[in-house]
């Protein structure tokens, strides 16, 4: 199949932080995760993406073509919502929209009005009065009203309320239903991906961990409970990616959960593991261990 | 680069320095004109190069606030377009005061009673000048803007403003013959010469920005 999105060998490098070989993909109609810590490259990422900054290596195909120098034909194919504000604020909507419009040849003013109504928003209204949630609303309303086919979200979900959040995953699952349209979404609330996510795209410390779908991760990674003093047994198996440590015992990430299904003893416990699970182990719990397998 | 033309249009026609502008062209600058303290050229020069500073230090203040760094380049637009939509507009914004200027030398023409012919509805001499003068000041402080930004840029700009304003002044008082039609070509040749090289100079920083 084709693909929407290709990452291949990125590398962009800053005096404190390395962008190191990035490379991920995406088909067409799914939403992809990107997931990380602050800092483990997401927006750096993004960015390239999206063409705000020039890496230093690597290629970036959308839509089959190569970003460098189809930069222009590929962002009218593309709808984006970055940043805390990405909006002159005093303006009203009505007026940040009639900008916005003029960069697309495919702006439909009636699909906006349909968007802002549906959203509940007031096109009047000067954007610095409107609530976080309503201006990533008003992000979205513009993203989709240019007929985009791709939409690279980055952290829109970051500061909203939980209801305001569960009303957005709705948006992005109809948004992809019609198997057209594809969603990159970057956060660091994994919770926000549980439900929605395809695939998973996990970016930690300017490095890809793993890029792969949503349920093979489910079934494959798990975690590995125990007393303290099962700790080196466990961390022999040579299977576990990150461990954190209590107390009265520990928790360990595992990818091989079928492994220790058939090979560790009753008394540990083998739980399946969240999104959340997998970051903050990999993220905290990999520091003190030699005896992981990353 | 319409739709970055309008986008800076859209900030600007919002701010009070497009009324202070039009104030200045339409009421004060006809008074300097009969004023002698401090040399009128080195004034009126200034509050020219300064009215035109106003407004793109404007429009790139709202830019810096508004983070529109991070998210114009995301738009359907290449680095290249976008520093020469910031040219393009500046030089408007100029042109812009100038054909101001001249409308209210008319006005004044009329209300004196006096002929109207091509010669007279604009000093060319001066044009000429503030033309250099422009070109030398938005040439050097473009890129500098886009290699430092706005906030590092400020003062200096405002320092430089002064400064182009005593240049253009001592140009006039050093008796150099603007008016005559060879200079004066000269002049807007050496202008868009300086601002082209300034342009290719922005758009290799700014493509290579982080």
């Amino acid at each position: 199949m084709n693909k929407v999105l290709e990452v291949i060998g990125l590398e962009k490098h800053y005096d404190n932080f390395t962008l190191d070989k990035v490379s991920f993909s995406i088909e067409p109609g799914y939403i992809m995760g990107y997931i990380g810590p602050n800092g483990a490259g997401k927006t750096t990422t993004i960015n390239a993406i999206l063409d705000i900054i020039k890496p230093d290596k690597g290629k970036i195909m959308l839509f089959g073509k190569e970003l460098n120098g189809n930069a222009c034909e590929i962002k009218q194919r593309i709808g984006f919502i970055i940043g805390e504000n990405a909006f002159y604020e005093f303006m009203n909507a009505k007026e940040m929209a009639g900008i916005i419009s003029r960069f697309y040849k495919r702006w439909d003013w009636g699909l906006f009005n349909k968007y802002m109504r549906e959203f509940e928003l007031d096109p009047g209204k000067k954007i610095e009065s409107y609530s976080r949630g309503m201006k990533v609303k008003f992000a979205l309303a513009c993203a989709l009203s240019h007929h985009a086919e791709l939409f690279i979200l980055d952290e829109p979900t970051s500061g909203l309320d939980p209801v305001f959040r569960s009303e957005l995953m709705e948006i992005f699952q109809q948004i992809i239903s019609d198997g057209e349209k594809t969603i990159l979404f970057s956060t660091h609330i994994t919770s926000d991906l549980d439900n929605i996510a395809d695939y998973i795209t996990f970016i930690y410390q300017g490095r890809i961990v793993f890029s792969r779908d949503k349920d093979s991760i489910m079934t494959e990674f798990a975690l590995v409970k125990g007393r303290k003093d099962q700790r080196d047994m466990v961390l022999g198996s040579g299977k576990i990616k990150g461990m954190l440590e209590s107390d009265v015992g520990f928790s360990a990430l595992t990818d091989d959960r079928n492994w220790f299904f058939r090979n560790a003893p009753g008394s540990l416990v083998i739980e399946r593991a969240t999104l959340e699970d997998i970051m903050v182990h990999f993220v905290r719990g990999n520091k003190k261990y030699d005896k992981l397998a990353i | 680069m319409t739709s970055l033309l309008y986008k800076d249009w859209s900030i600007i026609k919002k701010t009070r320095a497009l009324y202070f502008s039009v104030l200045y062209f339409s009421l004060i600058m006809p008074s300097f004109q009969n004023m002698d303290f401090f040399g009128k050229s080195f004034l009126a020069n200034f509050y020219y190069i300064f009215i035109i500073y106003l407004l793109f230090s404007y429009l790139t203040a709202y830019d810096y606030k508004y983070n529109s760094d991070n998210f114009i380049p995301a738009f359907p637009v290449t680095k290249k377009q976008i520093v020469a939509a910031r040219y393009v507009f500046v030089a408007l914004t100029f042109a812009a005061c100038l054909v101001l200027q001249s409308v209210v030398r008319i006005v004044i023409l009329v209300l004196k009673g006096q002929d109207i012919n091509i010669m007279n509805i604009m000093d060319y001499g001066q044009a000429a000048i503030l033309i250099l003068v422009f070109s030398l000041y938005f040439g050097i402080v473009l890129p500098l803007y886009y290699k430092l930004g706005y906030q590092k840029l400020r003062l200096l700009m405002i320092g430089a403003a002064v400064i182009s304003g005593t240049v253009s002044s001592v140009l006039s008082e050093v008796g150099l013959d603007m008016n005559r039609p060879l200079v004066m070509l000269f002049a807007v040749i050496i202008s868009a010469v300086i601002y082209y090289f300034s342009f290719t100079i922005s758009v290799n920083i700014y493509k290579n920005g982080n």
